[in-house]
């Protein structure tokens, strides 16, 4: 019997406006009920204002809450972008004195890299107590003798001490061996400027030579790049410095093979990439609660009504008196496969593709089982940009901050009914239009296996926006949730 | 009192917007709440119980569609959550074919008055009852019938041809023992 015959028009017409006489006394007893009801104060607030308008105060609450909390999390995702804009920066601009100075130090030639020396154990015989004043005439009057520009490194530590500055200017002739071409030989080699800042005893001994004190006296240097008597002798000490620099570096193996990959790496390419796979949430969990009210579900219905109110003409309502009701949604389980690339030493963007899983149920105990089985599959695109604050070789610390949109690819949802006798079961496909959007921040750890792969740990926090068109999930009710996510990162190059 | 003066004095918790609520959808809903249960003191507190769900809920009508199928409704769905309780539906019986099952009776139905048609209604099985009232008078498919009862869409609708089988049998009955009366 597909469609309604006769009969049941028939029985439709005579039955749907049928009318019963009200039995003797039902209004009394409604009436003392409402009275009841007035009395626990159902009806206090409605003397004067209308039901829905306290429905609406509530909701207007919440909608305060919410948005409240998406403006924290747009504030803390903003400062976080900001922080790490200008830490950044912070950082890039000293870089690039030391590839300034470092380029002045290869093209200037060997006398001026060895002045840089020179300079240092200078800095390092001034007493600790000294002021920074003291040090910067010393790199001044080095400055009149015309071998070395050094107000560069003045002028960068402008109020640190003597001694702190010369740690600085070790730090950046370090870093010009770093940039330094491959082919650069004699002192202009990477070890020479690596010993200037392995140690002043050496230096201080050098600075006794005579040829030494006589460039101090303001002698002129052969500029012209033809090979002196002198200029042989100061390459030889040179690389009696290299050597001893390279012998007396007693840093693990391993950590000197993975600079040495490290320089490799960044000269093949400037721009590091890399990709991870990962999992977030892994770890099974749920949150749960028990309804006081009319369970609800949203899409298929039990009973389709408006008795629901508010919850849309298509809702479940699992609605039985005197029973108990649950609504459980399991933490979200998420994989996925990102590509960061890098746009600076530090800064990287990473995009990729996720697939994350959500499932929920709902249950009601009365004189009937009910329960309802939800499943969702969503696919995100997220968009991060990541900030390396810790790179220490085999272990880096970072803050990474974004966005992402999801989609709900898939999705089902099954209503079973069962008592002792009977049971029902029906499934019912979702088609899920419109996209999730969230923000998100993590703080990450990262630990290097090699020079290939990284075991990372990220732990964040992320906001889900409210979206009508999506169905009932973890996320709508907690939209700001806390993750866990643990993966392996390849880096390509 | 207008429809609309009567939804608002009720949201405003008011007394005699209440009781005019009452006397002007109260015989419809009785009949609603006797169709689904044969015991006519279980239907007066089915009455008792819609209404004061009517009364509380009313703040969540948002004025579109018919207000009294609204209330129709908030009714239908606390004579389910009543029949619910009692289990009334054990559906365990094999499909049968429903074309083999009589559905004469159409005249007599026709001259039937729906309080007469009503007292026959309340003589089926409670199981026959519920899903003849929710396929033929609230106008569900059986396939919403099943998701509200949990039984799957041909037992409801096997179910509903018993039902109309077994109506149209005691509508016979009844116009029989009519004519013999007369004659």
């Amino acid at each position: 019997m597909t469609e309604r015959d006769d009969i049941d028009r028939l029985l439709h017409d005579k039955l749907s406006g049928a009318e019963t006489d009200l039995p003797q006394g039902a209004w009394a007893r409604i009436e003392q009920s409402l009275a009841d009801l007035r009395r626990e104060g159902a009806f206090s607030a409605s003397e004067t204002t209308p039901l829905r308008r306290a429905d609406d105060g509530q909701m207007e609450r919440v909608t305060r809450r919410r948005v409240w909390m998406r403006s924290l999390s747009a504030a803390a995702a903003l400062a976080l972008i900001v922080w790490g804009g200008y830490e950044y920066m912070r950082r890039v601009e000293p870089d690039t004195d030391d590839v300034r100075l470092a380029e002045r130090i290869v093209t200037q030639g060997p006398e001026q890299t060895d002045a840089v020396a020179e300079n240092f154990s200078s800095a390092r015989e001034t007493e600790p107590g000294q002021s920074a004043g003291k040090s910067a005439s010393r790199v001044d009057t080095r400055t009149d003798t015309g071998h070395l520009d050094t107000r560069v490194l003045a002028a960068a530590t402008p109020s640190s001490t003597a001694s702190s500055s010369a740690a600085v200017q070790m730090n950046r002739v370090e870093m010009a061996s770093s940039v330094e071409t491959p082919g650069a030989t004699s002192l202009g080699q990477p070890g020479s400027l690596l010993e200037s800042g392995a140690g002043a005893k050496r230096v201080q001994s050098r600075e006794k030579q005579p040829e030494a004190a006589s460039r101090k006296a303001g002698q002129p240097l052969p500029g012209n790049g033809e090979s002196t008597p002198a200029d042989r002798d100061v390459a030889a000490r040179s690389a009696e410095r290299v050597r001893t620099a390279e012998q007396q570096d007693i840093r693990p193996q391993w950590v000197k093979a993975l600079e040495t990959e490290n320089h490799r790496a960044r000269r093949r390419s400037g721009v590091p990439v890399s990709t991870a796979l990962y999992a977030a949430n892994f770890g099974s969990g749920s949150q749960s609660k028990d309804v006081t009210g009319v369970a609800r579900f949203s899409a298929s219905d039990l009973i389709v009504t408006e008795v629901s109110g508010g919850f849309g003409a298509t809702d479940v309502m699992l609605y039985s008196e005197n029973s108990t009701r649950k609504l459980d949604h399991k933490m979200p389980v998420t994989v996925g496969v990102t590509v960061s690339v890098g746009i600076a030493s530090r800064l990287s963007v990473e995009s990729g593709v996720n697939y994350t899983y959500l499932a929920s149920s709902a249950e009601a105990d009365g004189a009937w089982n009910y329960s309802v089985e939800q499943q969702l599959h969503y696919v995100g695109i997220p968009l991060n940009l990541r900030y390396n604050f810790v790179d220490r070789g085999r272990f880096n610390l970072y803050v990474s901050g974004g966005g992402m949109l999801e989609k709900c690819v898939s999705g089902t949802r099954t209503l079973k009914v069962s008592d002792s006798d009977a049971s029902g079961k029906d499934t019912e496909r979702l088609h899920v239009k419109g996209w999730q959007p969230s923000v998100g921040a993590a703080l990450g750890g990262e630990l290097r296996l090699g020079r290939l792969f990284g075991l990372y740990v990220e732990p964040g926090v992320g906001y889900y926006f409210e979206r009508s068109n999506q169905p009932e999930n973890y996320r709508t009710e907690h939209p700001c949730s806390f993750s866990l996510k643990a993966g392996l990162r390849v880096n390509l190059n | 009192m207008t429809e609309q003066e009567i939804i608002e004095g009720c949201r405003r918790g008011d007394a005699v917007a209440q009781r005019e609520l009452y006397v002007r959808y109260g015989p419809a809903m009785f009949a609603v709440c006797c169709r689904y249960v044969a015991d006519r003191s279980v239907a007066e507190d089915l009455l008792h119980d819609g209404f004061i769900t009517l009364y509380t809920k009313i703040g969540d009508f948002r004025g579109e569609g018919s207000f009294e199928g609204w209330c129709r409704r908030i009714f239908v769905t606390t004579a389910l959550g009543y029949l619910r309780k009692r289990n009334p539906l054990a559906f365990s019986d094999p499909l049968e074919d429903a074309r083999s099952l009589s559905v004469e009776g159409g005249d007599a139905l026709e001259r039937m008055s729906g309080q007469e048609l009503l007292h026959c209604i309340e003589a089926l099985p409670e199981g026959y009852r519920t899903i003849l009232n929710l396929y033929a008078v609230e106008g569900y498919s059986h396939k919403e019938i099943g998701q509200m009862l949990g039984v799957s869409e041909n037992t409801s609708r096997s179910q509903y041809s018993r039902a109309r089988s077994r109506l149209m049998e005691m509508i016979r009955d009844r116009n029989r023992i009519k004519l013999k009366d007369k004659s």
